[in-house]
């Protein structure tokens, strides 16, 4: 518990931060606390001790505490971030259909990490690895084509090269797979709409679009066989492309 | 006698539609508004043969789903108005593209004619397109069409009046068999209605699918004959089962399946393709470095040659024409009236506005003439492309570059050119930003400001300026776009057209049409209100001097709101609010007050016919010269004012004795910011609906231009720079 509080105070330093009685106090409390607990959870619980701590000034520890790779931020797509205390580490495997989570640990997907972090001149202070999936009841619940279909694209999404239209380079030829990031959320009407839009002007499902022009801001321009259409950087960001040779 | 075709022309952007109308119709065509709303809409009615044509050009869209202003126009147009036939114009270059909409407009089961337009640049290319195919997938007539060069025009307007005649339609296309089915059960439980009055007649498909889609407005349409939620959602319930897409997804993605499958059956494209032009010059265009700098080269230039050519006609509607005609009114009224004053609201009043109104007319037609040439040559969107980034800061997109651009020529077409925009809400800043960019009308005033007080660094005074609007236009963009406008902004999509040169034919079509739109609308408030105003400023009659008007009694009891910034008289106020007519009426008002014409006609006897006319022709040659060795001299601002008359020597004394040159330049920012003027409030009315947002333009405006002003004449006091 000493050397995470001193860890923690060295962390702050450097950031010209200070360690506050207060700031020592949330520490403690989210070190004694159960896995996966709320900004909300965690701040009723200071406040039954003490009061004059804000929700703010909770929320700002754990973001530093998140900073400081002490804990962990978990969204387990109910919008509510949680936190967990990173004593063993762990990733997760989440189910795209039922949401259900299961903590996962590989010791040689551990140390690849690190190989890279250190490839590219990093030291790893942390890291967060999510999987998404179909858990096996979910499969076995009928699994009707069009299911299928998209726990085929999710399997395969791996060995596919599956990048953001927007994040590809000059002369790089790609086929548009969605429009969304996140094949498995409904889509509202304005995402209707912006879909049915883009896809008249031409920039269809299953074509095969060219990057003309990619520059560091701005609008990106494609060719899809005759045509040229520039499309915004954000629309661009959430088509879902497949890189071809 | 036979009776009249409606022929309903139909198509995607950058189709040629237009280049395609104006070779069926060309000066036939009359321009106007679709009822309700700014979405311009062309239609002609002409003898072809023994044939009266009615041609009704819709506007171009990608499909007919009701998203946009002009796919809503189209669809309505198409269902109620029921043309005999469809023209459908194709961009044979983009055929997969363009044939989705063909295919779209089939199910509307009109009879249809198919014009693959842009076809030499299919043959240029080496592709091969089998237009027999398309026509016996289709059962339409298929014309390949050069709209540019007039090359198959006469013959679609043929096949278009024999598919009328005989009334053929084009082919049923079965998508697949879910949607068959769902179709069919629509159709079987509709034809079981009791009320079903319409005959045997089965709806078109693009109607049953519209009813699938949940479309709320044909639905509501079909209800008198007892068409319910429920024989539709009965019908759809295996289709949604199955493909757990919403309905309008299946459609869509049938009809591009059927575009595609056509367009890999009917065209062939050789093995290898060399880079095209177009692909070299966007290298260039568009390139990180280079795009913004050749942008704006651009637009310099199409201002120097704007100006440059435009400028001595100008000159000579001003001088020789209004002249000469008012010196003939007045005459002859006094000589066959003898009533002053009505020779001289003719003269003043009416021929000085009507001359005023056509003064504009070169400036507007040159500057729409280049900027036709720029949509026309395919530049005008790699410019929005270039833009966008720059513009994201005030929350807009590339697109709205073009309108503010258009600004510094006049702010009226520029806020017509707003329409341009997809969204309402870019639509609208957009057009309350124009107005702080300076247009050409308040350049007489800078003119003769910079020419009293500043006319040994008036290049840079004029600068600072038109700086000064830009600089505001970008900040207001910004607050606006955090407050009013907040997270409105849509997202971004653009086709860039291939480059093509356009045809000189097309190029004076078009500018004819923008300028005759602002020559019409503008022109008409001008001259009622150059009318009011010459009322107010010469009435009452007995009045001794301009001050004793009620113009000049109304400004004095004002002249406390202008203390602060320096120019707390009556001449100026009354200028400005004869400023808010055009911006340039403040010159000729201070000229009317500062130097007040003694009836010089009276002593002239000149009145020669023959020499007038000589003059008048002469004049316009000389002008024609001068823009054309513009055009060829160097490089450099025109001439203000070359020569001053003797009217002008007066006005300038006068102007030096009231105000001082930091005065001047806080009247100068009054003027570039009070309000756009009257034409330009009423555009901004006309594009967005209501008077609510012309009282707000006018009112933050004049709150913007009085701070700024003040800030100027205080500052510039405060750091002793009144001498």
């Amino acid at each position: 518990m000493e050397d995470i509080k001193k860890y923690f105070e060295t962390f702050l330093h450097w950031k010209q931060l200070k360690m506050t009685p207060q700031r020592a106090f949330i520490l403690d409390e989210f070190l004694s606390s159960q896995k996966h607990i709320s900004v909300e959870e965690l701040h009723r619980k200071i406040a039954q001790k003490d009061s004059t701590i804000g929700h703010t000034t909770v929320y700002r520890t754990l973001r530093l505490l998140s900073d400081a790779g002490l804990a962990r931020e978990e969204d387990f797509g109910d919008g509510i971030k949680r936190y967990e205390y990173e004593s063993e580490h762990h990733d997760h495997l989440i189910c795209v259909s039922c949401k259900k989570t299961v903590e996962i640990f590989d010791n040689q997907i551990e140390s690849m990490q690190e190989r890279l972090a250190e490839v590219n001149g990093y030291i790893l202070t942390g890291h967060k690895m999510d999987l998404y999936g179909i858990c096996a009841q979910c499969m076995d619940k009928a699994p009707s084509d069009a299911d299928e279909d998209s726990y085929k694209k999710t399997v395969n999404s791996k060995f596919m090269k599956l990048s953001p239209l927007g994040l590809l380079k000059n002369g790089t030829k790609a086929r548009v797979i969605s429009f969304t990031p996140n094949m498995n959320l409904p889509k509202d009407v304005s995402d209707q709409r912006k879909e049915r839009r883009i896809q008249e002007m031409g920039l269809r499902l299953g074509k095969t679009v060219e990057i003309l022009n990619n520059g560091a801001r701005g609008p990106i321009l494609l060719k899809i066989d005759e045509l040229r259409i520039a499309i915004g950087r954000t629309a661009a960001m959430d088509i879902m492309v497949e890189v071809e040779d | 006698m036979n009776s009249m075709i409606k022929i309903a022309v139909a198509g995607n952007p950058n189709a040629g539609k237009s280049t395609l109308i104006n070779a069926l119709a060309g000066t036939r065509l009359q321009v106007g508004n679709w009822s309700g709303v700014t979405v311009e809409k062309k239609e002609a009615i002409f003898n072809y043969r023994d044939h009266i044509i009615n041609l009704v050009d819709l506007p171009g869209v990608y499909s007919l789903s009701p998203f946009s202003q002009e796919e809503i126009i189209s669809s309505d147009f198409l269902i109620r108005e029921k043309p005999d036939v469809i023209i459908d114009v194709v961009d044979a270059t983009n055929l997969e593209r363009n044939l989705c909409l063909t295919i779209e407009l089939m199910e509307l089961e009109t009879p249809m004619v198919i014009a693959l337009n842009i076809f030499d640049e299919v043959e240029k290319k080496g592709y091969k397109i089998n237009t027999d195919a398309i026509s016996e997938l289709l059962c339409t007539g298929v014309i390949p069409t050069v709209a540019k060069r007039n090359i198959g025009v006469d013959a679609l307007l043929e096949a278009a009046i024999s598919a009328a005649v005989n009334r053929s339609k084009p082919k049923r296309l079965i998508y697949n068999e879910d949607i068959e089915n769902a179709v069919s059960m629509i159709e079987t439980s509709i034809k079981s209605l009791p009320a079903q009055g319409q005959s045997d007649k089965a709806l078109p498909r693009w109607i049953v699918y519209k009813l699938m889609e949940g479309d709320e407005k044909i639905r509501g349409d079909l209800e008198p004959i007892g068409v319910s939620v429920d024989i539709v959602s009965d019908a759809l319930k295996h289709l949604t089962d199955v493909h757990k897409e919403s309905v309008r997804d299946i459609i869509a993605a049938a009809r591009y399946a059927q575009a595609s499958g056509l367009t890999q059956e009917v065209l062939t494209r050789p093995e290898i393709r060399r880079e095209e032009l177009t692909g070299k010059i966007d290298k260039i265009v568009l390139n990180k470095y280079l795009g913004i700098p050749i942008f704006l080269f651009v637009m310099w230039l199409v201002f120097k040659l704007t100006f440059d050519i435009s400028g001595p006609f100008t000159d000579w509607i001003n001088g020789s024409v209004t002249e000469v005609l008012k010196k003939w009114a007045l005459f002859l009224i006094l000589s066959i009236t003898g009533i002053e004053w009505l020779s001289l609201l003719v003269s003043d009043g009416i021929i000085a506005g009507v001359g005023f109104v056509l003064s504009f007319v070169p400036v507007i037609f040159a500057i729409m003439f280049f900027i036709t040439f720029l949509e026309g040559s395919g530049y005008m969107a790699r410019a929005a492309f270039v833009m966008d980034s720059v513009m994201h800061i005030i929350g807009l997109h590339g697109k709205s570059f073009i309108p503010i651009v258009l600004g510094f020529g006049c702010n009226v077409p520029a806020i017509y050119a707003t329409r341009t925009l997809e969204n309402r809400s870019d639509r609208l800043l957009t057009s309350l930003l124009i107005p702080f960019i300076s247009c050409s009308a308040r350049l007489p005033v800078y003119a003769l400001f910079v020419g009293v007080f500043f006319s040994e660094n008036s290049g840079s005074v004029l600068w600072s300026i038109y700086t000064l609007g830009i600089v505001l236009a970008i900040i207001v963009g910004l607050i606006l776009k955090n407050t009013l406008f907040k997270g409105k902004s849509s997202f971004f999509i653009m086709e860039l057209p291939s480059y093509r040169v356009p045809s000189w034919k097309n190029l004076f079509i078009h500018s004819w049409e923008k300028g005759k739109h602002f020559v019409v609308k503008a022109g008409t408030y001008l001259l009622a209100m150059s009318i009011v105003v010459w009322f107010l400023f010469n009435m009452p009659f007995d009045a001794q001097s301009k001050r004793d008007s009620y113009l000049g009694r109304f400004s004095s009891s004002f002249t406390f709101i202008f203390k602060p910034l320096g120019f707390g008289n009556w001449e100026a106020v009354s200028a400005l609010i004869t400023g808010v007519m055009a911006k340039e009426a403040v010159v000729s008002s201070m000229a009317e007050i500062y130097a007040p014409k003694v009836n010089q006609n009276k002593g002239e006897n000149t009145l020669s016919v023959g020499e007038d006319i000589k003059k008048m022709t002469l004049s316009f040659f000389s002008a024609f010269n001068l823009s054309l060795s513009n055009l060829f001299s160097n490089i450099g601002i025109p001439s203000i004012s070359s020569k001053d008359t003797e009217e002008v020597v007066n006005i300038k004394t006068a102007i030096r004795k009231t105000f001082t040159p930091l005065s001047a330049y806080a009247f100068m920012a009054f003027v570039l910011l009070y309000m756009p003027c009257i034409v330009a409030g009423i555009a901004l009315k006309q594009e967005n609906g209501t008077w609510g947002w012309f009282f707000f333009a006018v009112l933050y405006q004049f709150v913007i231009a009085w701070g700024i002003a003040f800030l100027i004449y205080q500052g510039g006091r405060l750091l002793n720079l009144e001498s």
